[in-house]
């Protein structure tokens, strides 16, 4: 959320006490460093009526709702820097699954084997049941031995839903590269049965690491369950969207695609320093047929997460 | 006869014509006329507890109905009065527009959306004299502000 040309000082200038504390000279001057923060920036892409990516917006077009203040007069708006994505797919294999797993994993096979426009090293797979998710690939998925184990899973064991986004959160923080967009793709119905990790923790978690999760819903449409509206929720959260498995990876994968080259940035003075979370929504200043997909908040301590 | 009839015929039709065309400014004028202006500078999602419990009841203490839908709570700065109107839907939106239109109707506000013929009502909330409302604004921007003990 930081601008780049504020991450230095906003980092730096905290750690600056730190830094002549450990030096350990007892005649320096007693001082205190403080910095402020104060341009947030989001990120956000925005659908029509017929949830299609629209490609051109200008910045009369919305104004941003942060923490129930309306901001219309932003610092700058232009088009995402970031143009390749990093693709996580996420998949559920516990036992609530089984009826379309199946399904889910043909999706999920078809999704790492799409070439273009995500390279080779930009795909990676993780599962979960049990009371632990797994890696079954981290860049490497498109070889014979990824592909193998992924054949070789099957639905069985309890849910660690929120666990694993905490865990996938982190994974991602350890792949973040300039210019590149993290995307996790979660296959699963929503219904978590074990985790540790709270959903708001796993959500803000998320919400930090500037991921956006597209959310595949493997609960049959016909059974409806709470789940369905967890995975919108999470979805929503992000700034991504909530699809059904029938519509398939290789739409999901599209949209994916679409809204990434579809996406702006745009930036503004933070508002209020109220310390904790700041709620985030882009609304339409005319055409209420738009959507703007953002994530949902930041947290703003001293600097903004 | 059947002449004269015609003629006369004619005639009405071209001044009822002519009255149509004419009045038509009129009334788009006088509909323009009665819009107020204003800014919505706040926006949040409240219970929608107000639309359902209804003027006789909050004025009455009858229980309070509160349902888990939100709907969008605008706060709306006009020239004098800063008004605070809550849809009665949750995707009851009002344009973020930096002016909007709007009415006083039935007790409600009608807000025209952008330049569309068509308004949607919302129900008021609160009144406040602008003057007040600034006077507020002020002391909790004071509050912020101030260093944490």
């Amino acid at each position: 959320m930081l601008s780049p040309q504020h991450n230095w000082p906003a980092l730096a200038i905290p750690l600056l006490p730190c830094i002549l504390a450990i030096g350990g000279s007892n005649d320096l001057p007693s001082t205190t460093y403080s910095s402020t923060v104060s341009e947030v920036r989001i990120s956000f892409f925005v659908t029509d009526e017929h949830n299609r990516s629209v490609e051109t917006v200008n910045k009369e077009d919305f104004a941003v709702v942060d923490n129930e203040r309306v901001v219309r007069n932003f610092r700058s708006f232009s088009r995402s820097d970031e143009t390749a994505l990093d693709l996580v797919a996420v998949v559920d294999v516990s036992e609530s699954v089984a009826p379309g797993f199946q399904s889910a994993m043909q999706d999920v096979l078809q999704l790492v084997s799409q070439g273009q426009p995500v390279s080779d090293d930009s795909i990676s797979v993780l599962s979960f049941r049990g009371i632990h998710p797994a890696v079954i690939c981290s860049g490497n998925c498109r070889g014979s031995a990824a592909e193998s184990r992924l054949l070789a899973l099957h639905a069985a064991g309890t849910t660690p839903l929120f666990d694993t986004l905490a865990f996938g959160a982190d994974f991602i923080a350890h792949r973040r590269a300039a210019g590149v967009k993290p995307v996790l793709i979660l296959f699963s119905d929503g219904n978590d049965t074990v985790s540790r990790t709270s959903a708001g923790d796993a959500l803000e978690a998320i919400i930090a690491s500037n991921a956006l999760i597209y959310t595949v819903d493997l609960s049959n449409p016909e059974n409806p369950s709470d789940g369905s509206g967890v995975l919108r929720q999470i979805s929503e959260a992000t700034g991504g969207r909530y699809f059904r498995i029938r519509e398939g990876a290789a739409n999901v994968l599209q949209a994916v695609i679409e809204d990434l080259h579809a996406s702006y940035v745009v930036t503004y003075q933070l508002p209020n320093h109220r310390r904790g979370f700041h709620s985030l929504r882009i609304l339409p200043t005319h055409n209420l047929q738009l959507r703007f997909h953002c994530r949902n908040g930041y947290s703003y301590e001293n600097s903004i997460r | 006869m059947k002449t004269a009839f015609a003629s006369r015929k004619r005639v009405i039709r071209t001044l009822l014509l002519v009255l149509v065309f004419c009045s038509r400014p009129v009334s788009v004028t006088a509909q323009n006329g009665i819009y107020q202006h204003g800014t919505v500078v706040r926006m949040r999602m409240s219970e929608c507890i107000l639309i359902h419990r209804g003027f006789i009841a909050a004025i009455g203490g009858m229980p309070v109905q509160a349902t888990e839908e939100l709907c969008p709570e605008y706060t709306l700065v006009s020239d004098k009065v800063v008004f605070v109107i809550v849809g009665k839907s949750s995707n009851q939106m009002v344009p973020l527009a930096e002016i909007i239109d709007f009415r006083f109707h039935n007790n409600e506000l009608a807000v025209r959306i952008d330049d569309a013929r068509h308004e949607t009502k919302f129900s008021i909330k609160e009144m406040t004299l602008r003057s007040q409302w600034e006077q507020v604004q002020k002391h909790i921007e004071e509050q912020l502000s101030a260093p944490s003990r």
